[in-house]
């Protein structure tokens, strides 16, 4: 049985044309001793946005798991662990780009394409959670045991920057930039009233680009119980659920992206 | 509410340039340039930078259409002309595609090694400096009328467009005045065209920009003819210039106008008057 199970939910903002690409982008991968969640906002005033979202969030996934642990053992810092995937990421993409550019597609790559970073990674037997940010996308954590739910990283809506530091591919320099990211660490039993030694449970993690990280701070500011109402959210039922927030002024109109993911640990030891 | 439409592919604006290119523009400034060469290569960086704001992934969009009147000799020009289509005023997505040269300029940038280095970058350019004969302002406003009359008519909805003129002198071919109000009195449903105008000297150390009244121009004919040339400027551009000119005053109902600016403060307020093309969707 696989121990993380996930739900990927994006929607385009409703002023996107049809055909035109959606900025955000998630990938996970589930393997048995661990699993890595990953999402990106590309920048919608950066050229080929998208496409670098898309390359960041899947090199994140492809990471092999030995460097994975030789970060969990801290062997490896975990930014620098986190420029390996980015440069190859980097790579991908200028392979991808065709050979001839015009010239303002070529001054466009120059000044850099950025992408916000989420990603998540749990190790299973060691019972860890990490997780590293760049830029506003935002993480929420909770158990099925209580109600607190542990928000990353930043924990209220007056946190989230203006101007979000972001991932940048720039043509002519051979490494991407990488900002040394935000870095949440921490065992699986996050919540401060779980009872010491308890060994099973299920976490719930919900990535969040920008715009519903927002409502998100903000209904949870307000009291309001809004990581309830994400693990209801359904893939038939999310668009139409994105639109009444958009209506009712609740919703930044932007690409709005959601991975549930829920990972249980009740079947293995410590 | 004015000045508020949606500057989208489906909802275009238009920002048209008329640039005096008579002789006096071909007066030396300190740095070496003529005034005709640091004013066209402002306006081809402005139309650069508007280009690729309009970059995306699938192609430049055509949220602007620019035009470039020059007026120097006898007559008024279409700058663009090597452009292809027969309208003045081109989508930005064909200027992209054709400018008239691309030159290498060098830049100097971070090394990141604490030191500078010497970058080449690739500078378009559309609009070659030029500097002889008279002032044929008319012509140049007359042509503009034409221009913008056809063009608001297409685009009824649309983020009204800006005219900015750019002079270091004063007509030679009659008075402007009545014409410069016609073309202010050109609208579509979201407010009236703005016309900027902007008189350029190189010997200055600072101009009088943006003023409200004529009280503040010196009693000179020329400075008072281009204040009421100029439109009053919109709740939004008193912001966008206050933002700009941090230190200077700028009061609500203060006219689009400079007078007298030396050239730093001539290409702040083109920044200022091209303020649409940061507002593309």
């Amino acid at each position: 049985m696989r121990f993380a199970r996930t739900l990927r939910l994006t929607v385009p903002k409703s002023s996107r044309a049809p055909g035109e690409a959606n900025e955000d982008a998630l990938a996970h991968v589930i393997r048995r001793r661990y699993a890595v969640f990953a999402t990106a906002d590309g920048a919608s005033q950066t050229i080929f946005a998208a496409t670098w979202a898309k390359f960041l969030v899947a090199a994140l996934c492809a990471v092999d798991f030995e460097r994975i642990r030789a970060a969990a053992d801290e062997q490896i810092a975990w930014d620098a662990f986190l420029r390996g995937p980015v440069q190859q990421a980097a790579e991908q993409f200028r392979r991808h780009l065709p050979p001839h550019l015009p010239w303002y597609v070529e001054l466009s790559l120059e000044r850099g394409v950025a992408a916000t970073l989420l990603v998540v990674i749990v190790l299973r037997r060691e019972r860890l959670l990490v997780a590293l940010a760049i830029g506003d996308c935002c993480l929420a954590v909770w158990s099925e045991s209580n109600g607190h739910v542990h928000r990353f990283p930043y924990e209220a809506v007056d946190s989230l920057p203006r101007r979000p530091w972001a991932v940048v591919f720039r043509l002519d320099r051979a490494d991407a930039d990488v900002p040394t990211p935000c870095i949440l660490r921490c065992p699986f039993a996050l919540d401060r009233d779980m009872p010491a030694g308890q060994s099973s449970g299920r976490l719930f993690l919900a990535l969040m680009t920008d715009a519903l990280a927002e409502w998100f701070l903000r209904a949870y500011a307000a009291g309001e119980r809004p990581h309830e109402e994400l693990a209801r959210l359904r893939r038939r039922t999310f668009a139409r659920w994105v639109s009444r927030q958009r209506a009712a002024g609740q919703l930044r109109d932007d690409d709005t992206t959601l991975l549930l993911a829920r990972v249980s640990w009740d079947k293995v030891g410590p | 509410m004015s000045y508020q439409a949606e500057i989208s592919r489906r909802n275009p604006t238009a920002i048209l340039f008329l640039i005096d290119q008579s002789a006096s523009m071909g007066r030396v400034c300190p740095d070496g340039l003529t005034l005709a060469h640091v004013l066209a290569d402002a306006v081809n960086r402005l139309i650069g930078e508007a280009v690729l704001k309009c970059s995306k992934d699938d192609g430049v969009r055509d949220y602007f259409f620019v035009g470039v009147i020059t007026y120097s000799g006898q007559e008024a020009s279409d700058a663009l002309s090597h452009v292809p289509g027969d309208d003045l005023l081109k989508p930005i997505s064909l200027l992209a595609d054709h400018p008239l040269r691309l030159e290498e300029r060098t830049k100097l940038v971070v090394d990141g090694a604490g030191g500078v280095i010497e970058r080449k970058i690739k500078f378009p350019v559309w609009v070659a400096p030029a500097a002889a004969g008279e002032t044929p302002m008319c012509h140049a406003f007359r042509l503009a009328y034409q221009t913008m009359g056809l063009w608001v008519l297409d685009h009824p909805t649309s983020f009204p467009p800006t005219v900015i003129h750019v002079t270091d002198g004063e007509p030679t071919d009659g008075d402007p005045r009545e014409l410069a109000l016609m073309l202010q009195q050109l609208a579509t449903d979201d407010g009236n065209l703005l016309l900027y105008n902007l008189h350029v000297r190189c010997d200055v150390e600072a101009g009088i920009l943006f003023p409200a009244t004529l009280d503040e121009l010196p009693d000179h004919q020329s400075a008072q003819l281009l204040f009421e040339m100029s439109s009053r400027l919109p709740e939004l551009i008193v912001q966008a210039a206050r933002a700009e000119f941090p230190d200077r005053t700028i009061v609500d109902g203060a006219r689009a106008y400079g007078y007298n600016a030396p050239l730093v403060e001539a290409i702040k307020f083109l920044n200022v008057g091209t303020l649409p093309f940061n507002l593309g969707r």
